[in-house]
């Protein structure tokens, strides 16, 4: 797959603008919508779904949708590495909030198709990629 | 929009069978890995109820056909992804080695331009052979299956792509 996307894009501000996307307005985000911060404890949009797992790297968000079967094995493989990640399922999104989230992680070097690993808010693993997913979560 | 349309095993099973059948005629082969492939055919099956047409699993669909033409499965991505690298984006289509088990489908980079590069290329005009034809010929633009006759067919006999992924070639 393409390579890890480079200039850094603060945590919050993925955070934020998938906050925003939803039309909620995070404490930490309005008045500097890139502070860094992280979501937990965050009153975050229902669409991000918290998987816990015993290994917090930060911030790990996927983006994907629950029909395509490269997502799941993204997510089987954060679950083997007991990864604590958010997954945002496009699926159940419409439209408008489809165009805000894929906006919000311009950075990745594409954003036309899942899964949408984004580690940190500033690296970016576009499609299933286990060797690369392995070495940036180590 | 919101959620996911529902989608039966035996829809699953009907659309797996009739896209396997096709696949052979055409002389393609999907995935022999069973759980894998029918976790997109239900991805083309929520995509067809969610869009009227079945746009790939793994590429995010605009939701207007004409924007997503080319993502329409079969895409028009898909011969050059098994020519390169055995198997199509999704992998739902894949080579004979694949299929033999001699090699294993992987994840592969995207070879769908970005937006503003995605320009619908048409071949109408490429050329430099001035022919004088008593048909207009239409080309396939998932499989390259060329025709003369007065209007492309409404289904490629060959990749079963439908009527409106032809452009008039000559």
């Amino acid at each position: 797959m393409r390579g890890a996307a480079s200039g850094p894009v603060p945590v919050g501000a993925i955070f934020c603008l998938l906050a925003l996307a939803a039309g909620l307005l995070l404490a930490g985000c309005t008045s500097n919508p890139t502070a860094p911060s992280g979501p937990q404890g965050a009153n975050l949009p229902s669409y991000m779904v918290h998987v816990a797992g015993a290994n917090d790297r930060g911030s790990v968000i996927l983006i994907g949708r629950a029909t395509c079967p490269w997502c799941q094995k993204d997510k089987a493989l954060l679950s083997n590495l007991s990864v604590d990640y958010y997954w945002v399922d496009l699926n159940n999104l419409n439209n408008d909030e489809t165009t805000q989230v894929i906006s919000s992680v311009k950075f990745c070097p594409e954003t036309d198709a899942v899964p949408i690993l984004v580690i940190h808010g500033q690296e970016c693993i576009v499609g299933y990629n286990e060797t690369q997913i392995r070495e940036a979560l180590k | 929009m919101n959620g996911i349309p529902d989608v039966t095993d035996q829809e699953i099973s009907a659309l797996h069978e009739r896209l396997s059948r096709e696949a052979e005629e055409g002389g393609y082969h999907l995935n022999p890995d069973k759980v894998f492939v029918r976790g997109l055919v239900r991805g083309l099956i929520v995509n067809t109820k969610r869009y009227g047409y079945q746009s790939c699993p793994c590429r995010l669909a605009a939701g207007e056909k004409k924007a997503d033409l080319d993502i329409i499965c079969p895409c028009d991505y898909r011969d050059p992804d098994l020519a390169e690298y055995g198997a199509c984006y999704c992998a739902l289509y894949v080579s004979d080695e694949i299929l033999a088990g001699r090699k294993t489908a992987r994840s592969i980079p995207e070879r769908r331009p970005p937006p503003e590069a995605r320009t619908k290329p048409s071949l109408l005009g490429t050329t430099s052979v001035t022919l004088s034809l008593q048909y207009p010929v239409w080309r396939c633009r998932v499989c390259g299956y060329l025709c003369a006759r007065d209007g492309p067919p409404d289904v490629c006999p060959i990749c079963k792509a439908k009527k409106d992924r032809f452009e008039r070639f000559f």
